[in-house]
C-alpha cells in the first residue's frame, strides 16, 4: 500500500530549477528523513508534497492525483508543518491546536473537535501552556504546538520541515520521540526535511538524499548516511560511530576549505 | 505557573466563548443607551421624554405632521442610524484587512481606498456643478466608483506579482500616495470655494444622511457582513501566513482577493455618503483585539460594535461640544478613540497581537 507516491516530481522558480525528476513512494509506518545542504530543495519539495506549492509532474494521495482533490480534503489527509508561524497576531495555544480542526469546522466547534485537541495537548505535554499565548512561550514549546495542531489533523501523512531546528537537546529528543511514536501507533507516514545527520540515523526508517536538484540516495539510513555521502552532499568529511547502540555523525573537517 | 487538569480545557475554552457572547450583549446594551442619548441631543430643544414619546407614536403606527416628528424621524434618527451602522461598517473592514494582510496598520484608510474616494469626491466638486449634474449624488457615484477602482487597481498590481499581503499592503500604500497627489493637483487650480467644499468632505460628517441613504448602507451590510463572518475560519488562518493557511485547506489568494473586494465595497458604500472616516477602522479591530482576541468570529461582530459605539459617541460630542455648531464627526473620532486605545494599549500587558 502506498500512502503517498511522486512521480517526475519538478519545481521551477523564476527560470531556475529547484527540484527536478523527483520520484518516490510513501508507505504507511515510515519516517523519511530528508537531506541536503541548505537550497538543496527539501523545503520546497515537502511544500509540493503538500500542495503549497504546485509542481510539474505528478504527486498522488492513496492513488489520487493531488490536484484533483479539494483543497478541504487534503488537509484532512496532510498535515504540513512550517518552520515558523508568519503573522503575529496572537492566540492561545489551545485555539493554535483547535486551528488543526479547520479542515473539519465549517463554523461551530464540535464537542469531538474539542475533545481531540485536549487530548492532543495533554500528549505534547503542553497541559501547562494551554492558555498562553502562543508567542510567550518558548520555542520548544511552540514548535510542539505546531506538530500538535497538524496531529489534530488527523493526517494520513505529515510533512515536517525542519521541526528540531532551535530546539534544546531535550526538545530535539521529545518531539522526535514524540513523532515516532505517533507514526507507530497511528500507522501515519512521515516525510521531515532534517540538518541533523544524528537525529536522521536514529530515527528515521529512511532517508532521501538530494543534491543537485535530484534525489541521489534513498534507503536505510545506515546505507545512505555514508561518509561517501555525506562528502559528496555535505563536501564534509565525517566519521560514523555507534555509542551504546546509538548511531552518530562526527564531522570532522570541511573538504573543500572555506 | 499552575498545572491545569486535562478535562478543564474544554471547560475553559467554553466559558471563554461564553464571556465574548456575553461581553457582545452587553455591547449591544451599551451602544442602545448611547443611540438613545444620541437621538435626544439637537438644537431643537425636545426633551428625552418628548423624542421618546415620538417614537413610541410612530412605532405604534400613528403618523402625524408635528414639529417633533419632523426633528426626530427626518433629521435625528436617521442619522444616528445611519452613524452607527458606519462605525460598524468600517470597524469591521479594519478587523478582517488586518486579518487578511497580517498587518497591524491596516484599514480602509491606510490602504488608499479612501484617499481614491475623496479623489473622486473632488472631481465631483469641482466639474459635477459645471454639467449642470445634480452634484450630490454625482459626489457620491463618483467616490464609490473611484473606491473601486483603487481597490481593482491594488488587486491587479497583486495579481502580477502574487497576491501575498505584502504585496497588497505595498500596492495600497502606493495607491493612496498617487490619489493624494492628483487631489492635491486638483485642489492646486480650484477655486477657494471648491476647495473648501473638498476640505469639508474629507473631514467626513454625518450631516448629509437620508433614509435612502441609511437604507441603502444596512442593505450593504446585511448583504456583505454575514458572508465575512462565515469565511472567519479562513481568515483566523490566512492571519498566520499563506502556507499554514493554504496547509490547513485554505485556498489563500482566491479568499483574500474575495475578502478585499468586499471590504472595499463596505467602505466605499460608506464613505462615499458621509466623507473619509478614517480612524475608527484602524482602532477599533485594536480596541477589539485586546479584549476579547484574535479569533474572528468573534472579532468580526464585537469590532463592529465598537465601531459603532465610537462613531456615535463622536457624533454626540460633535454636536453637544459647541452649542448650535456641528463639528464634522471625523474629527472628533480621534479625540474620541485615542484615549480610550490609549487605556486599553497602557493597560492590558499580554501581547494581543
Amino acid at each position: 500500500m502506498v500512502i503517498l507516491s511522486a512521480e517526475k516530481v519538478a519545481y521551477t522558480y523564476h527560470q531556475t530549477p529547484i527540484i527536478q525528476d523527483i520520484s518516490f513512494e510513501v508507505r504507511p509506518g515510515e519516517f523519511i528523513g530528508l537531506c541536503g545542504k541548505n537550497g538543496s530543495g527539501k523545503t520546497t519539495l515537502l511544500k509540493c508534497l503538500g500542495h503549497i506549492l504546485k509542481p510539474e509532474g505528478k504527486v498522488s494521495i492513496d492513488g489520487k492525483n493531488l490536484n484533483e482533490i479539494e483543497a478541504r480534503s487534503r488537509a484532512r489527509i496532510i498535515g504540513y508543518v512550517p518552520q515558523s508561524i508568519q503573522g503575529r497576531i496572537s492566540k492561545t495555544v489551545f485555539e493554535a491546536v483547535l486551528m488543526g480542526r479547520k479542515p473539519y469546522i465549517t463554523w461551530g466547534v464540535s464537542s469531538h473537535d474539542l475533545q481531540i485537541v485536549q487530548e492532543i495537548i495533554s500528549r505534547f505535554g503542553l497541559l501547562p501552556f494551554a492558555s498562553r499565548d502562543v508567542f510567550e512561550i518558548s520555542g520548544g514549546e511552540r514548535q510542539k504546538a505546531l506538530i500538535a495542531r497538524a496531529i489534530a489533523q488527523d493526517p494520513s501523512i505529515l510533512l515536517l520541515d525542519e521541526p528540531t531546528a532551535n530546539l534544546d537537546l531535550y526538545h530535539q529528543l521529545e518531539v522526535m520521540e514524540i513523532i515516532s511514536s505517533i507514526i507507530r501507533e497511528q500507522g501515519i507516514a512521515a516525510v521531515m526535511a532534517v540538518h541533523d545527520l544524528t537525529l536522521a540515523m536514529r530515527y528515521c526508517s529512511r532517508v532521501l538524499i538530494i543534491h543537485n536538484h535530484r534525489i541521489i540516495g534513498d534507503g536505510l539510513p545506515s546505507e545512505i548516511l555514508t561518509p561517501d555521502h555525506i562528502k559528496t552532499v555535505y563536501q564534509v568529511d565525517a566519521h560514523m560511530s555507534t555509542d551504546g547502540g546509538i548511531p552518530h555523525i562526527v564531522p570532522i573537517r570541511a573538504s573543500r576549505g572555506f | 505557573m499552575e498545572m491545569q487538569p486535562a478535562d478543564s480545557l474544554i471547560t475553559l475554552y467554553l466559558q471563554s466563548q461564553g464571556k465574548r457572547i456575553l461581553f457582545g450583549v452587553v455591547l449591544t446594551g451599551l451602544l442602545f443607551v448611547l443611540l438613545c442619548i444620541s437621538v435626544t441631543i439637537g438644537s431643537a430643544g425636545l426633551t428625552p421624554p418628548e423624542v421618546a414619546l415620538t417614537i413610541v407614536n410612530r412605532l405604534l403606527g400613528n403618523r402625524s405632521d408635528s414639529f417633533e416628528n419632523a426633528i426626530v424621524f427626518g433629521i435625528r434618527l436617521h442619522r444616528v442610524i445611519f452613524g452607527a451602522c458606519a462605525g460598524f461598517g468600517l470597524a469591521v473592514c479594519g478587523a478582517v484587512m488586518q486579518g487578511i494582510l497580517r498587518n497591524p496598520l491596516a484599514s480602509p484608510f491606510t490602504l488608499g481606498i479612501s484617499s481614491a474616494a475623496a479623489f473622486g469626491a473632488s472631481i465631483a466638486i469641482i466639474f459635477g456643478t459645471g454639467i449642470g449634474l445634480w452634484t450630490e449624488g454625482f459626489i457620491v457615484t463618483n467616490a464609490f466608483i473611484f473606491t473601486l477602482l483603487a481597490t481593482f487597481g491594488i488587486y491587479l498590481m497583486a495579481k502580477r506579482r502574487g497576491m501575498t499581503a505584502e504585496t497588497m499592503v505595498l500596492a495600497g500604500i502606493l495607491i493612496m500616495y498617487l490619489f493624494s497627489a492628483m487631489t492635491s493637483f486638483l485642489q492646486f487650480f480650484a477655486s477657494a470655494e471648491h476647495n473648501q467644499e473638498i476640505v469639508f468632505w474629507t473631514f467626513g460628517s454625518l450631516t448629509r444622511t437620508s433614509w435612502e441613504k441609511t437604507e441603502a448602507v444596512v442593505a450593504i451590510l446585511l448583504l456583505t457582513i454575514p458572508y465575512l463572518l462565515w469565511r472567519s475560519w479562513d481568515i483566523n488562518a490566512l492571519s498566520e501566513g499563506d502556507e499554514i493557511a493554504k496547509g490547513l485547506g485554505v485556498l489563500a489568494d482566491r479568499t483574500r482577493g474575495t475578502c478585499m473586494m468586499i471590504v472595499s465595497v463596505i467602505t466605499a458604500g460608506i464613505i462615499c455618503f458621509t466623507g473619509t472616516i478614517g480612524f475608527i477602522g484602524l482602532v477599533a479591530p485594536h480596541i477589539s483585539r485586546m479584549l476579547i482576541g484574535a479569533d474572528m468570529r468573534y472579532l468580526i461582530p464585537i469590532s463592529g460594535l465598537i465601531g459603532a459605539m465610537l462613531l456615535t459617541s463622536a457624533d454626540i460630542l460633535s454636536r453637544s461640544l459647541i452649542p448650535d455648531q456641528i463639528i464634522p464627526v471625523g474629527i472628533m473620532t480621534a479625540f474620541i478613540g485615542i484615549p480610550f486605545f490609549g487605556y486599553l494599549f497602557m493597560k492590558v500587558r499580554r501581547e494581543y497581537w
